[in-house]
């Protein structure tokens, strides 16, 4: 028999990590709320006929934002799937808040067991909860857990297992919140104006107090008579004029007098400051918060980018790439006695192409195992609480950091992360916004410039960080002077996460799906891409004939010469950094993949050194820096942009956020080289 | 055409067609095929469904 078990709490309360850890899976774990934006099912690694959803992180059980929807329509059955069980993963440490949604989920009737996750952390910071007691006070099981442990999560799933295979259950839901006399009555009342349009499937009391929450996906679900819903108003309007309080407020606040009642039984709070609060005086301190995030971020980029990071890129690019695979290659060509056209296009069209990608690779290693780093142990959702004090100034809120942060690993991802955000029009802005940031696809172009013109600045790649965020600002800034993009300003409630150690296998799970993604591109997209521009750079007429051409008469240099003159005013208006810029748009590694192929055989790549070094013989500084910003800031890649096209939900914004991006980065790269060549 | 080349030449195609294939499957799975989080990006229950992980 299939047993059907639900991962339900609030945002950030360890999900993921137990769904991993059950599963055997390696879904994104971040250390911050809003990671899960849609439910993900697996099996129970140690029983198949078991599927376990992990559902987005919920504060209360109501309809509203599209991550609460998608929860609350597959715990209420809609859309032929509802689970047996409900795990309930509850931030220990969080308890008084995580337990308002457990009350309303003992109310759909489903078989509930509390997870309580996060315990080392209660005991660190000196608190006391009593497991046992708790159990006893709501009358549900309740297991200790610590899931970056893998502690107590198999002896609760096999519990909710073993709950689960029963097949008639009876409600199991035994949490009864003990409402006010007043309330009471008036709930009782509700039920007998519309009991009989209640179904089977759920205890009565969660459609009362969702009727007199006026909900109003319960008011059309049970379909009530307009006889109905006034004797059902009359009954609410009575009751809070006997509370003095909105019917909304008087449930919120006897379910927080119930869950207070409770933790009076099991729960003793230490009075002392923990280590999070203490170091959090510093890290968000109203002035040093800013100036901290950018040494942070400097640090990332300066050991990344300019030290640790270089050594490995260097030999990859100079002794892997550079020597020995070409050398390789080319005696085992020879010996096999190939065409000389195959020498070039395995050494200067393949080679080139995937190395100049792969040679990046230490790098983006180095940067992603620091990023996660920060991420993990909790800092990162400190700097969207820090942001959000600018952000709000100019259209967007802290919540928009989360797709931003998302989007330096990639902007799939980052686009889809803005659902959480309720406004429509912030919505919109951090989608069209949110790829401005340097992705793991753009990193081997920041680093070609870096390395090859600006000596591997630490400073050149940290500014280009600094440009996305800017960008972001400043488009946030624009885009919210669209008559279609007000912004109503909500308030931003973000739950900062304790500090923890960083768990190694989480960050070497993180960094290394983001480096194989990388290889497998490499191999893939890179690889066939590579091919494709030495055929055209290779190949076209010349005196009437078709045939291999010096790449100045290829076809790929008739295509580019059409487009370069666009560029001219950016300071790079040669065929080859157009036709380069083009190739991004099908995936951002190209740019530096192509542009290794076209130098490869032009410029005698082998004899000059690497891609980098080519280009500072092309290239003024100036015109570097105009290139590296115009293809950071322009349109995003295929993938990126078929995402946005999906969460905008409409082709005229999707051509809008396109005509966006690619005018505003025209405009910054010009404005930049022009002022930088004046200067200079 | 000397056989060295023939067999370097088959090579490149080969793998070129297994490119294809894998981006065409990659496709047909629901997965954005230059999205670095796969079956990571939230949107993998459509990939369990399918059995691909």
């Amino acid at each position: 028999m299939n047993v059907s078990l639900a991962l339900a709490g609030n945002p950030n309360s360890g999900k993921t990590t137990v769904f991993n850890a059950l599963t055997g899976g390696d879904q994104y774990v971040g250390n911050w709320a809003g990671v899960t934006v849609e439910k993900k099912t697996g099996h129970l690694k140690t029983n198949k006929s078991v599927d376990i959803t992990d559902l987005p992180g919920i504060y209360a059980l109501s309809p509203y934002s599209p991550e609460e929807i998608v929860s609350h329509d597959f715990l209420m059955g809609k859309g032929n799937e509802k689970p047996d069980v409900i795990l309930d993963i509850v931030d220990a440490s969080n308890i008084e808040r995580n337990l308002y949604l457990t009350t309303q989920l003992a109310e759909t009737g489903i078989p509930l067991i509390i997870v309580l996750n996060m315990m080392d952390i209660v005991e660190r910071h000196g608190d006391r909860l009593d497991a046992k007691k708790l159990s006893e006070a709501l009358g549900v099981p309740v297991f200790e857990a610590s899931a970056l442990r893998e502690q107590g999560i198999a002896t609760a799933a096999e519990r909710a297992v073993e709950i689960g295979s029963v097949k008639h259950k009876p409600y199991h839901a035994r949490i009864n919140v003990k409402f006010s006399e007043t309330t009471q009555a008036a709930l009782k009342a509700i039920i007998d104006v519309a009991s009989a349009n209640m179904p089977k499937t759920r205890p009565q009391i969660h459609f009362a107090i969702d009727l007199f929450e006026r909900n109003g996906t319960a008011q059309s679900e049970l379909g009530l008579s307009g006889l109905q819903m006034e004797s059902i108003e009359r009954i609410i309007t009575d009751c809070e004029k006997a509370l003095g309080d909105d019917s909304e407020s008087i449930i919120a606040k006897e379910r927080y007098d119930f869950i207070a009642w409770v933790l009076d039984t099991c729960y003793i709070k230490s009075e002392r400051e923990n280590f999070s609060d203490k170091i959090d005086r510093v890290v968000t301190n109203r002035f040093l918060a800013l100036p901290i995030f950018a040494a942070v971020m400097f640090l990332v980029y300066y050991i990344s980018v300019a030290t640790v990071g270089a050594i490995g890129t260097n030999w990859v690019n100079d002794v892997l790439f550079g020597e020995w695979i070409p050398a390789a290659l080319e005696k085992g060509l020879t010996a096999i006695n190939a065409a000389s056209w195959l020498h070039s296009l395995i050494v200067d069209g393949i080679v080139a192409g995937v190395g100049a990608v792969l040679g990046f690779l230490p790098q983006m290693a180095v940067l992603f195992l620091l990023l996660s780093l920060l991420e993990d142990c909790g800092y990162m959702s400190r700097i969207a609480f820090i942001l959000d004090r600018v952000f709000r100034k100019f259209g967007l809120s802290g919540k928009s950091f989360i797709p931003f942060l998302v989007s330096t690993g990639c902007g799939v991802p980052g686009i889809m992360a803005a659902r959480p955000i309720e406004d429509e029009s912030q919505r919109r802005i951090t989608i069209i916004s949110t790829t401005f940031m340097p992705c793991s696809a753009k990193l081997p172009i920041i680093a070609m410039i870096a390395g090859g013109l600006f000596g591997n600045s630490a400073g050149v790649a940290f500014s280009a960080y600094l440009a996305g965020i800017a960008s972001i600002i400043l488009s946030g800034l624009i885009l919210k002077g669209f008559k279609k993009l007000k912004v109503s300003q909500m308030p931003f409630v973000m739950e900062l996460p304790s500090y923890h150690a960083p768990r190694a296998l989480n960050i070497f799970r993180h960094t290394w799906n983001q480096l194989k993604a990388f290889i497998i591109k490499a191999g893939t997209i890179i690889f066939a891409a590579s091919v494709i521009i030495w055929l055209l750079s290779n190949f076209g007429f010349e005196n009437g004939t078709f045939g291999m051409v010096d790449s100045e008469h290829s076809i790929l240099s008739y295509i580019g010469r059409v487009i370069a003159p666009i560029f001219i005013p950016l300071g790079f208006g040669s065929w080859q950094m157009a036709v380069a810029t083009i190739t991004g748009l099908a995936a951002k590694e190209n740019v530096v993949s192509t542009l290794s192929v076209l130098f490869s055989a032009s410029s005698g790549m082998a004899s000059h050194g690497n891609i980098d070094t080519v280009l500072s013989s092309h290239l003024s500084a100036a015109a570097a820096y105009s290139f590296l910003l115009f293809n950071l800031l322009c349109a995003p890649c295929i993938a990126a942009i078929s995402a946005a096209s999906r969460e905008l939900g409409s082709k005229k914004w999707t051509a809008f956020a396109i005509a966006y991006q690619t005018g505003f980065a025209y405009v910054i790269s010009f404005l930049v080289y022009t002022v930088w060549s004046a200067i200079s | 055409m000397n056989i060295g080349t023939i067999v370097v030449i088959f090579i490149i195609v080969l793998l070129l067609a297994l490119v294809v294939v894998y981006l065409v499957k990659q496709k047909r799975a629901g997965r954005c095929a230059s999205c670095p989080y796969y079956n990571n990006c939230g949107k993998s229950s459509q990939c369990d469904d399918e059995g691909l992980r």
